[in-house]
């Protein structure tokens, strides 16, 4: 999304966002954004255009410290990947939901998945195919013939595709089954479902993940997005050794590297944000995944894009803080003109106020706080409201 | 209703807490707090573009946290939002999303109704999109229209959009059983496999519930605002207690599941609900202590709610610059409508009543109460003015020595 598409009543309730929590809301990411726009362009141009159109796979890993822009970037490349017709899911590793219990993260994906399909914005595998469906899915006949790993998730998929109703009792227990539900065999028989078996579970969830993007290949979305955005340090083991649940999510993500490396999950993005420090961790606790993860950390040297770990300053042009300040600024000044209100003198208070926030947040994440300061005075510019 | 005024009084002379109802008529010294609040958030924010918010009302002990709730929740149901308190203390893990989600639905209140709980609420929902047309048939019609397009309005949990959808056809149908059945799993019971079984919907398992209990919270909110209601003020009361506790492991779950709130929050659409919570410092310092929520809460100095900054998550009521001005004004309030309520003839003039309130207001500086002044002047007015309509005096009854005798 641009300047140009947005209006005026959303940039009120972004900025608002920004100015409470120092990060706009997920629909309006890219209007705010500042200095990310290269990396994103070799992202689209290289790792969707190039390696996942061409069947290919990655795994990448941003890191940075608190407030220096993590989950911004992630919902970036979620705007993005969604424009270019992927299927997106984006998780906030809580505490309801752990990383190492791979049937929560795939009945996760199953539900809260996202897809664009021709520009109607879709949540749900259920409502995804349902549309396809509908709209004359290509590749249906294609899906209904080619092997997959777990052959009653794809006819579940295929049968789903056929419901014109998505009020009947069928189609509730298509979509309890396609969104990881256990349903008996019973229940499916007596509504003449066939061939659609083994519910989701601890055993077969690979099956599924595997299954659902070759699926959604041969209907024809893009490729298939991970995001797994980590905020409360659950991978960092406290006191030393990590704790078995910690080891099991980190074999989890070492599955996830090998699976994009070696092809066993096609056309899937895989982005990890972690807090500093669990790189040096993994190398010590849990080599399988830090041996694989290695890279040589030379303050002389800068990362190259195609490096699977990169620092959050890495992709930002705007790596010094006093230019993300000036881009910020006059990204800001323009947004407040595009409400129609005036920004004479805003560039000078959006200066001194960043300046010192910039100095407060010395040594550690300034953006967050950077942001909520200037959004303060963009708000209360557009409102006529300056104290 | 001088029935009720009385009952108020005596609840303050007691214990100096803020009454259940009528905060609205006491409150004092947050008057252009309230009026930001309204503008910002209730009218402007959540009514008018439907976007969620949440803040964090810090005090000490005595500061005047609940009656700010109360107060806040009062404004916001003569404006048709529903409203739920929600006292989480010992007895309530706000870890448990479930258990806070059970007790969000029990205490919800809806605009004009005295009753509360999930019943209540799809009731209240159901008249409010039938009575939105005058001419019967085209309500019916409307009210139909909206019912059938539950299911394709993007909640945040679509099992529960099929449950209300069912509920309220129940209710509509006046099919009792099966709505008393839906209530039970929207009331909770989601996990309850009979239930589940009759409504055609597959049990929650045990690993999954407290996801769902948090996605099932969000879409009663969007469902309550889906029905044309503004939206919902949830107050959350006691936090100190609820958050302090025991165990380590237990505190970082709360304060990760603050700090998820707000990812919700931001990203929730048609959710329309502004959550407040009551802290104490103390608790304040240990979120502080938590980066990826102090990161997200905290404002640069000078940049505070009470400095102006209306987008500020935290609310300090203890930066008042004048306490015994404040104190004098609480006390003022509660002598005006007294006198100006009570319909009988009082037997001391209110100039004195007033001076002897001003003394209360000037021995609480002088005793140095600090924290929980304007507790301690609430209940001593509230004493005072009890004294004044019982016994026609403004002296404490324990004034007059027992052993006073008239000399035979």
């Amino acid at each position: 999304m641009t300047l140009t598409d947005i209006t005026p009543e959303a940039i009120i309730t972004a900025l608002e966002t920004m100015a409470e929590y120092g990060e706009p809301p997920q629909a309006n990411t890219s209007v705010f954004d500042v200095g990310s726009d290269h990396y994103l362009s070799f992202f689209v141009e290289e790792i969707c255009d190039h390696l996942v159109a061409g069947g290919g796979s990655t795994c990448r890993f941003f890191e940075g410290p608190y407030g220096a822009g993590k989950t911004h970037l992630l919902k970036l490349l979620e705007e993005r990947a969604l424009e270019l017709g992927y299927a997106v899911v984006r998780t906030d590793l809580s505490s309801d939901l752990h990383l190492e219990d791979w049937k929560a993260i795939t009945r996760y994906v199953l539900k809260d998945m996202r897809a664009n399909i021709s520009g109607e914005p879709l949540r749900s595998l259920f409502n995804i195919l349902t549309t396809l469906g509908r709209q004359g899915a290509k590749g249906a006949a294609q899906l209904k013939t080619t092997p997959m790993p777990h052959p009653g998730f794809k006819n579940a998929i295929f049968q789903a595709i056929q419901q014109s109703n998505s009020n009947t009792a069928k189609a509730n227990l298509l979509r309890a089954f396609l969104h990881g539900e256990k349903v008996t065999a019973a229940d499916l028989k007596k509504a003449d479902i066939f061939g659609v078996k083994n519910s989701l579970n601890e055993r077969n969830a690979e099956a599924f993940i595997k299954t659902l993007i070759e699926s959604l290949n041969i209907l024809g979305l893009s490729g298939f997005m991970f995001l797994f955005d980590e905020n409360e340090k659950s991978f960092q083991p406290r006191g030393g050794r990590p704790n078995q649940k910690q080891l099991n999510a980190a074999n989890l993500m070492r599955h996830l590297v090998d699976g994009c490396i070696t092809g066993t999950l096609p056309r899937t993005i895989v982005v990890f944000t972690i807090l500093p420090g669990f790189l040096e961790t993994m190398t010590i606790h849990y080599q399988a995944l830090g041996q694989r993860l290695a890279m040589v950390r030379d303050m002389d040297i800068n990362g190259s894009w195609r490096w699977p770990v990169l620092g959050l300053e890495q992709v930002n042009t705007a790596q010094e803080a006093e230019l993300f300040l000036e881009q910020s600024i006059s990204r800001l000044c323009a947004i407040v003109e595009k409400c129609g209100a005036s920004s004479q003198g805003l560039a000078d208070a959006m200066n001194q106020q960043g300046t010192r926030i910039i100095v407060q947040n010395a040594g550690s994440g300034y953006k967050r706080d950077l942001m909520k300061g200037l959004a303060v005075l963009a708000i209360e510019r557009i409102r006529g409201r300056e104290r | 209703m001088i029935i009720d005024y009385i009952g108020i009084l005596e609840t303050m002379a007691t214990n100096g807490v803020a009454p259940a109802a009528g905060c609205s008529l006491f409150g004092v010294g947050y008057e252009k707090v309230f009026e930001r609040l309204n503008k910002v958030y209730l009218q402007d924010r959540i009514a008018t573009r439907g976007g969620s918010a949440e803040k964090f009302v810090v005090g000490p002990f005595g500061s005047g946290k609940t009656h700010f709730l109360r107060q806040l929740m009062e404004i916001a149901a003569t404006q048709k939002f529903a409203t739920s308190e929600v006292s989480l203390d010992k007895d309530l893990d706000y870890s448990n999303r479930l258990s806070v989600y059970k007790e969000i639905v029990r205490n919800l209140r809806m605009p004009d109704s005295s009753g509360r709980g999930m019943r209540e609420i799809l009731a209240a929902c159901a008249k409010n999109v039938q009575g939105m047309l005058p001419d019967p048939d085209a309500a019916e019609a409307a009210f139909q229209g909206w019912l059938e397009g539950i299911t394709d309005h993007d909640f945040k949990q679509d099992k529960f959009a099929r449950v209300a959808q069912k509920a309220v056809r129940y209710y509509d149908q006046q099919d009792q059983d099966g709505f008393q059945t839906a209530c039970q799993w929207l009331e909770g019971a989601f996990d309850n496999k009979e239930i589940a079984s009759r409504l055609g919907e597959q049990p929650v398992k045990g690993d999954e519930l407290k996801l769902f209990a948090s996605q099932a919270m969000f879409s009663m909110f969007q469902f309550i605002r889906y029905a044309g209601f503004k939206g919902t003020v949830v107050c959350f009361d006691e936090a100190d207690i609820g958050f302090q506790q025991t165990s380590k492991d237990k505190i970082q779950k709360i304060l990760a599941l603050l700090r998820a709130d707000i990812g919700v929050i931001n990203d929730l659409t048609g959710g329309a609900v502004f959550f407040v919570y009551a802290l104490t410092d103390e608790v304040v310092h240990s979120m502080m202590q938590y980066m990826a929520l102090k990161q997200r809460i905290d404002s640069p100095p000078g940049e505070g709610f009470m400095d102006g900054n209306d987008y500020a998550a935290l609310i300090s009521l203890s930066a008042s610059t004048d306490r015994e001005a404040e104190l004098r004004k609480i006390g003022h309030r509660l002598a005006d409508l007294l006198y100006d309520y009570a319909r009988i003839q009082l037997a001391v003039d209110k100039s004195q009543a007033i001076n002897k309130i001003d003394q209360i207001a000037a021995d609480i500086i002088e005793e140095d109460i600090s924290s929980s002044s304007r507790r301690e002047m609430t209940k001593r007015t509230s004493t005072l003015l009890l004294n004044l309509l019982n016994r026609g005096s403004l002296e404490a009854a324990a004034t007059v020595s027992p052993f006073e005798e008239d000399e035979v």
